[in-house]
């Protein structure tokens, strides 16, 4: 693994501007090692372990001289989290022939949401984050692709079923003012402040158990929409706590209703 | 792309499972350019030029003064080092940049980085660098006849030339143009100006390809005057910037090292042939808006202009003192009623050509492009626009509006004047803007075409233009920006009276 280790970082620094030596010491040093160790320990041939380890750290090398991989200080994306925690970890307890491509879905998932729409990489990250191996990363990307971005088979009916999501436990002063949508079960919750420059923008993923995807860094500017007064009186007469219902955004599948004296969306969703 | 192409497509990418069960990563696209474009010029100054003078800023300003009225700016947006930017602009848009500034200060360094950055190795960069001394022939700088042919030869097409390489070649440096001789100079002008070379009737073309002149001194400083039309052709200046000792821990690991600049360019910020021409595509679609175009136009229109150069309406231009011999500094004087401190033509001794334009344009979507907009912003130009017009406009350093407090410095610095005076037109041009508005509406109209205008609806046209005409002749001072109007106006007025002649003359016969 030496020579190996050091002929990449050697080719890094005459390729990358943004080559960062002390990163690439710790992924070396700390996922890499216990890639190594693990694929020993689940007695992989000695040859098979060797390719696999130069192709996880080959990329790992490219990843970091694009900037795709920073150091966890930065913050996290589907690069830093496959690379440095989920390929190690769970690598060698996948069959050896889908070793090597797992390596690489990893590598097109993570450069491909680079370029891909933020509420998009932070739905993958989210998702990711929850998962214990890399299993059937196929399968689990084609789930999400038709979850998120898919019409959903169900519309919102007459009364819809209520789920309180919090973003106060996402960003502790956040208080939820205008949203859109930015996919069909994915809404973009702005920040109520009068400042407009230094709000900020929450995205929740309106699935079955909705979910918060963090930080949007929404630019867009959604007026206030109200033009589904029918949610908002079915949901006041069905939720005493819901009666200050401050912006409502709905689509044919969902709606989002943010309220003057909360921290909580309320979720509408088919029941 | 639609969101459920790139969806299917997230597991497909460059990472491939190779049939000898390697991991293959495949080359990137161009899709990324500009951030190319950006990682390029951050390695450049953080690692091989270390300036740290960043003149080309955006965003809100803020001002720390101290009591002896100095002045710091500092912008809350990106800031970038012209000495640096504007370089690789050039060698993005294939322009033409003149790197002036004394000796040591890295011009010539920042014009070998350009071309490694163009995927030139480093020997054919050292190869291909003209250096400017006064024994430099025309022979030396674009080759000779092949001395077996000479004697052969029983005409002139049979004579093969041995072109110098550099010629061809993307991005061409020459090293102290101003040492060049006078004679060698007409030939690299036409090899700058026209693109190509000529010699015993035989051609070599230049092609594509960016140009880095470097000058201690452009002010008469080199050992031959440099003519007028090789300085014409010069489409943006660069200052260099002094040392900062700042830097000097990195000197002495440089030295240590015992490594240049030049030989630690990373090969991620190297663009091949296909790049640059993608980016030189893209840049040139840069989209720059009426607006923007309009308050350029605004500016640089009314710099030409001299109320006192004749008594005829259509020659009052600086040129026409020109060719007269006369000086803007001998006229602009207390007989001309203009009120220096406001009017810009009375700050310059000339105008700017079609060709200062073009740059302007150009560059300003370069620098556009850079940002990684699709747009022009006004910020654009003003930024771009004090190096294009560097070399092009020169101060009436006599002019009243020198005199006054704090003015006088501005003689000494080409960038700080010419930006000083983009502000003041874009002051100045809110309140000019409905004139211009109603000049564009006409201009629109006469544009759509004459054909099927009834004689009827030329004349009724001919009265709008002549009475928006009155209006500016009595309600406003003859400045810059109303004659560029007034001479379209009467621009208009021609071809409408013309046409209606001629629908006259059609229905007599």
């Amino acid at each position: 693994m030496g020579d190996l280790v050091t002929e990449l970082e050697a080719e890094a620094q005459r390729r990358f501007v943004r080559w960062d030596a002390h990163l690439w010491r710790a992924l070396v040093e700390g996922p890499a090692r216990a890639l190594a160790v693990a694929l020993k320990s689940a007695r992989a041939p000695e040859a098979h372990a060797q390719r696999v380890l130069e192709a996880y750290l080959r990329l790992a090398s490219e990843g970091i001289g694009l900037g795709y991989l920073f150091p966890s200080h930065v913050g996290e994306n589907v690069f830093t989290l496959t690379f440095m925690s989920l390929l190690p970890r769970s690598l060698p307890a996948l069959p050896a022939t889908r070793q090597l491509q797992t390596v690489a879905d990893c590598w097109n998932l993570g450069e491909n949401l680079e370029h891909a729409p933020p509420w998009l990489r932070r739905l993958f990250l989210r998702i990711l984050v929850r998962q214990d191996g890399l299993g059937d990363l196929e399968a689990l990307v084609a789930r999400v692709t038709k979850e998120a971005v898919g019409k959903p088979s169900s519309t919102l009916g007459k009364h819809p079923r209520i789920a309180w999501v919090d973003l106060g436990a996402e960003e502790r002063a956040f208080l939820p003012g205008d949203l859109h949508f930015v996919a069909p079960t994915v809404l973009c919750v702005h920040e109520r402040l009068p400042g407009e420059e230094k709000a900020t923008s929450l995205g929740v993923w309106l699935a079955d158990d909705p979910l918060v995807l963090g930080p949007m860094g929404c630019r867009e500017t959604p007026g206030a929409t109200s033009d589904r007064m029918d949610l908002m009186d079915d949901l006041a007469k069905r939720e005493a706590r819901a009666n200050d219902a401050l912006n409502c955004s709905a689509n044919e599948w969902r709606a989002g209703v943010t309220l003057e004296t909360s921290q909580f969306v309320v979720a509408l969703l088919p029941s | 792309m639609p969101q459920d192409s790139l969806l299917s497509r997230l597991l497909e990418g460059r990472a491939k499972v190779a049939p000898d069960l390697t991991v293959h990563l495949s080359d990137r696209d161009g899709k990324d350019l500009h951030d190319k474009m950006r990682q390029a010029y951050w390695w450049i100054v953080n690692n091989a030029i270390l300036c740290p003078y960043y003149d080309v800023e955006y965003g809100q300003r803020s001002n720390l003064k101290n009591n002896s009225g100095d002045e710091v700016l500092l912008h809350d947006s990106m800031s970038y080092s012209s000495f640096v930017l504007v370089p690789m602009l050039t060698l993005f848009s294939c322009r033409r940049a003149l790197l002036i500034g004394g000796p040591g200060r890295g011009k010539t360094t920042s014009a070998i980085l350009m071309a490694l950055l163009s995927g030139m190795t480093r020997d054919e960069v050292r190869r291909s660098i003209q250096r400017g001394h006064p024994q430099l022939t025309i022979a030396d700088l674009l080759g000779a006849p092949l001395p077996s042919d000479m004697l052969k030869a029983e005409d002139m097409s049979a004579i093969k030339i041995g072109w110098r390489k550099w010629i061809s070649q993307r991005v061409k440096i020459i090293d102290e143009y101003n040492r060049i001789p006078t004679k060698t100079q007409s030939a690299l002008l036409s090899l700058m100006a026209e693109g190509y070379a000529e010699m015993f009737d035989q051609y070599v073309y230049a092609g594509r390809s960016s140009w880095f002149l470097t000058a201690n001194d452009d002010a008469g400083g080199g050992t031959f005057q440099v003519i007028e039309a090789l300085k014409d052709r010069i489409d943006v200046v660069v200052r260099a910037v002094p040392f900062s000792s700042a830097f000097l821990e990195t000197l002495l690991k440089r030295i240590e090292a015992d490594k240049t600049p030049e030989e630690l360019v990373p090969r991620d910020v190297v663009f091949t042939t296909e790049e640059l021409e993608q980016i030189y595509a893209a840049i040139l679609a840069v989209e720059l808006g009426e607006d923007v175009r309009e308050r350029l136009g605004f500016f640089l229109g009314q710099l030409d202009f001299c109320r006192m150069a004749s008594p005829q309406f259509e020659a009052k231009s600086k040129d026409t003192l020109k060719l007269a011999g006369q000086s803007v500094s001998a006229v602009c004087n207390e007989q001309c009623p203009l009120d220096k401190k406001v009017h810009l033509c009375t700050q310059t001794e000339n105008g700017v050509s079609a060709r200062a334009y073009q740059t302007g344009l150009h560059f300003a979507k370069a620098l556009a492009y850079f940002r990684g907009h699709t747009v022009v912003e006004l910020e654009d130009v003003r930024q771009i626009v004090p190096f294009v017009l560097h070399e092009k406009l020169v101060p009436n350093g006599r002019s009243p509006f020198f005199e006054a407090k704090g003015r006088r410095v501005l003689l000494q610095d080409r960038v700080a004047w010419i930006r000083h005076m983009f502000d003041m037109a874009m002051e100045q041009y809110p309140k000019h803007e409905p004139v211009r508005r109603k000049v564009r509406a006409l201009r629109e109209e006469l544009d759509q075409g004459l054909e099927g205008v009834e004689l009827k609806t030329a004349q009724k046209r001919i009265a709008q233009v002549t009475s928006l005409m009155e209006q500016l002749m009595k309600g406003q001072e003859l400045s810059g920006p109303v004659y560029e109007d007034l001479i379209h106006l009467k621009s208009m007025y021609s071809r409408y009276q013309n046409y209606a002649h001629w629908l006259k003359q059609s229905a007599a016969r």
